[in-house]
């Protein structure tokens, strides 16, 4: 019989105590691994945002926590579309570009969509120069300059990062490059939304953020065949950075108080704020998993030792060293660590992957070099914790195991 | 056979009776013009070379009712050279004038202002004062220019006269520009006495001295922005150089802001920076 038949007999002798001590390892792998892949997606979804998002003010309805916006805006919370030429024909300064939206829940092949409705530039556009001589006293704003371009060259792709087009048609839409792929959808393609048929006149470049899963159409589209009315969930600003340090949100807040405003920087904080906790958190289930899970493995392996003091002290007489019988356990306490690495990183993947979603409002994705370091974190702390008692029972007298029969 | 000249000259008194009795009921200022839809009126208004005031609202509540009142006393106190009209959004007779503004989806009750040549020189949603309203009369000059940036049209503001220096070769550069196959279809030349005293107070907005002795170019993009100013010569190619230096511009008027502020690049600490 050799080492490894040794260990695996002794790994299946006690189930009850070895499935209690790798329910813990795997509970504990299986949270931190959830944690660490929705913290970094999110993390990394609040930086593109900051990269893609043109917009640095949002108006939300004053019911609405900033989280909503971040869940894809489907809050079912409204504010009316007025709003929109209330902030064109003001003459607040620095307001650069404005994008309303309006969110509604699609269903696609089975699959769940969000139909954005989103406003073209050409629908408000010639109102910002209607507030009167007063226009001609505005500072350059933070935005290209409108040289009159024709809006023939208008490059629909261009949403991504602008947040704004200058034209859409109402029976067009965009798709987003996720629910492009799913749908096997192209430029030039039919699609029916909502019972209506839309033509595909871009399917937009990948931003990894919810983007890619939504298809975009005329905001008054969408009010129509969703039966919202003349509502928006929200307002995306492109705000000019001098004037916002100027106090153009307080403006904005005077001038719609029945709104919440906000900066995309208080966006940005209360996510990073969430994500800090989310660490925290996972910094939390990591020492009660060095903790309790240590203490479960030690006091499961001393347990082991003392009920094996005759086997041992046998083994030892008849020759075996304590080489041999230091590796013995530590062997059965690195299967398990193992086994509950891998099984955690894989549970943990999948509820990230999942839950992830709904939770945090960004795609979550599997990440590959979470796995070894689950495996080496549980496999360090089973080692660790079964070290002491391994070497007490390396270090047992067979003369003495013997007396005690 | 010519009309003796009596008899045309009574023609023409009796056509301009007939057509001030009419006006005149278009005309009036206080009370809102229920004989005519407002597409008619603005007609009417343009062709008198008259401001039309348009008071837009969709439910008469107390809003609508106050701000009623307020619009009709700042028309009466603008006088004769202002017509003004009550629309209701929903009423189907003035479902042109509506999509021609684009006011369906405006916050009610809303005020415009427009001048003879279209523009709008005024727009005032929900709450407004008899001043404001006063402001929106506007110069020629304004008028002309907002109604280019209206249509989206860059605008070359030539300020000069027979006194100021390098007239000639600051409406040159200005007209070469209009002229340039890039910017033709899409700017406007507009032309302002700088001893004019009704363009005092655009000169003034625009940083400009009235009655100022050199010759001045202005270039205004769209809403009502000025990019670039001149004074005294100017050729086409520094025209072109300030409007393309403009169109790819970082963030002119304030720091960089997370995307959308830098077209073509990217920002960064020193501002935009070309894209790889």
């Amino acid at each position: 019989m050799n080492l490894r038949t040794l260990v695996w007999r002794e790994l299946f002798e006690r189930k009850s105590q070895m499935v209690t001590v790798f329910v813990g390892i795997l509970l504990g792998i299986t949270t931190v691994v959830a944690i660490k892949t929705i913290t970094h997606y999110s993390e990394k979804a609040v930086a593109r945002e900051l990269d893609t998002l043109g917009a640095n003010v949002l108006v939300l309805p004053k019911s609405v926590s900033l989280q909503d916006y971040y869940a894809a805006d489907m809050h079912e919370q409204y504010i009316p579309e007025e709003y929109v030429l209330r902030l064109t024909m003001s003459n607040l300064h620095g307001v650069d570009n404005l994008s309303p939206k309006l969110c509604v829940p699609v269903e696609l092949d089975g699959r769940r969509y969000t139909l954005t409705g989103i406003l073209p530039k050409s629908e408000f556009s010639a109102k910002a120069a209607w507030a009167g001589a007063g226009i001609f006293t505005r500072p350059i704003g933070c935005g290209a300059i409108d040289v009159g371009d024709s809006p023939e060259h208008d490059d629909k792709r261009s949403l991504v990062r602008n947040r704004v087009i200058e034209t859409l048609e109402r029976h067009e839409t965009l798709i987003g490059a996720d629910a492009a792929q799913a749908l096997g959808l192209a430029d030039g393609d039919s699609v029916e939304l909502l019972g209506q048929p839309f033509s595909v006149v871009a399917v937009l470049p990948t931003t990894g953020t919810v983007d890619d899963s939504r298809i975009f159409a005329h905001l008054h589209t969408v009010q129509e065949l969703s039966e919202h009315g003349q509502v928006v969930n929200c307002i995306e600003i492109v705000g000019c950075c001098k004037e916002i340090s100027a106090g153009l949100v307080d403006k904005i807040d005077d001038l719609l108080p029945e709104a919440k405003v906000v900066t995309v920087a208080q966006v940005v904080a209360t996510q990073a704020k969430i994500n800090q906790l989310m660490e925290r958190l996972s910094l939390i289930f990591l020492a009660i998993i060095v903790v309790v899970g240590g203490a479960g493995i030690a006091n499961y392996m001393y347990a082991n030792v003392s009920q094996r003091r005759r086997e041992i002290g046998t083994l030892m007489a008849l020759g075996a060293e304590s080489s041999f019988i230091l590796p013995l356990f530590l062997s059965k306490a690195c299967l398990l660590g193992a086994f509950g690495g891998v099984a955690g990183f894989g549970i943990g993947t999948i509820l990230a992957v999942t839950v992830g979603p709904k939770l945090a409002g960004v795609p979550v994705f599997p990440m590959p070099t979470l796995a070894l370091w689950a495996v080496v974190l549980s496999v360090g702390i089973a080692l660790a914790s079964s070290y002491f008692p391994a070497r007490s029972a390396a270090r047992l007298d067979p003369c003495a195991t013997f007396q005690e029969v | 056979m010519k009309p003796h000249p009596t008899l045309r000259t009574l023609c023409c008194l009796s056509v301009t009776l007939v057509g001030s009795l009419a006006t005149g009921a278009l005309a009036q200022t206080s009370q809102p013009v229920t004989a005519t839809t407002a597409a008619a009126l603005m007609r009417a208004s343009a062709r008198e070379n008259a401001y039309t005031y348009l008071f837009f609202w969709s439910r008469d509540d107390q809003q609508t009712q106050t701000m009623r009142q307020v619009f009709h006393k700042a028309v009466r106190q603008l006088g004769d050279s202002v017509h003004a009209i009550d629309v209701n959004i929903a009423d189907a007779r003035e479902e042109e004038i509506v999509d021609h503004f684009g006011v369906s989806r405006a916050p009610m009750p809303l005020a415009l202002a427009v001048a003879p040549n279209g523009a709008v020189t005024g727009a005032f949603p929900v709450r407004f004062t008899t001043e404001q309203l006063a402001q929106a009369k506007v110069s020629p000059a304004t008028q002309a220019c907002m109604n280019a940036l209206q249509h989206r049209k860059l605008v070359l503001l030539a300020i000069q006269n027979a006194s100021t220096t390098d007239r000639q070769a600051a409406y040159h550069g200005a007209s070469e520009f209009q002229r340039d196959i890039r910017f033709a279809t899409s700017t406007e030349l507009v032309t302002i006495d700088p001893d004019d005293p009704a363009e005092a107070g655009f000169l003034r907005r625009l940083k400009v001295a009235p009655q100022t002795r050199d010759a001045v170019t202005i270039v205004l993009a769209p809403p009502g922005t000025p990019i670039a100013t001149f004074t005294g010569a100017v050729s086409r190619e520094q025209i072109v150089e300030k409007v393309t230096a403009a169109r790819n511009s970082c963030c002119p008027g304030g720091k960089c802001g997370p995307g959308g502020c830098c077209p073509g690049g990217k920002c960064g600490p020193e501002g935009c920076q070309p894209a790889k």
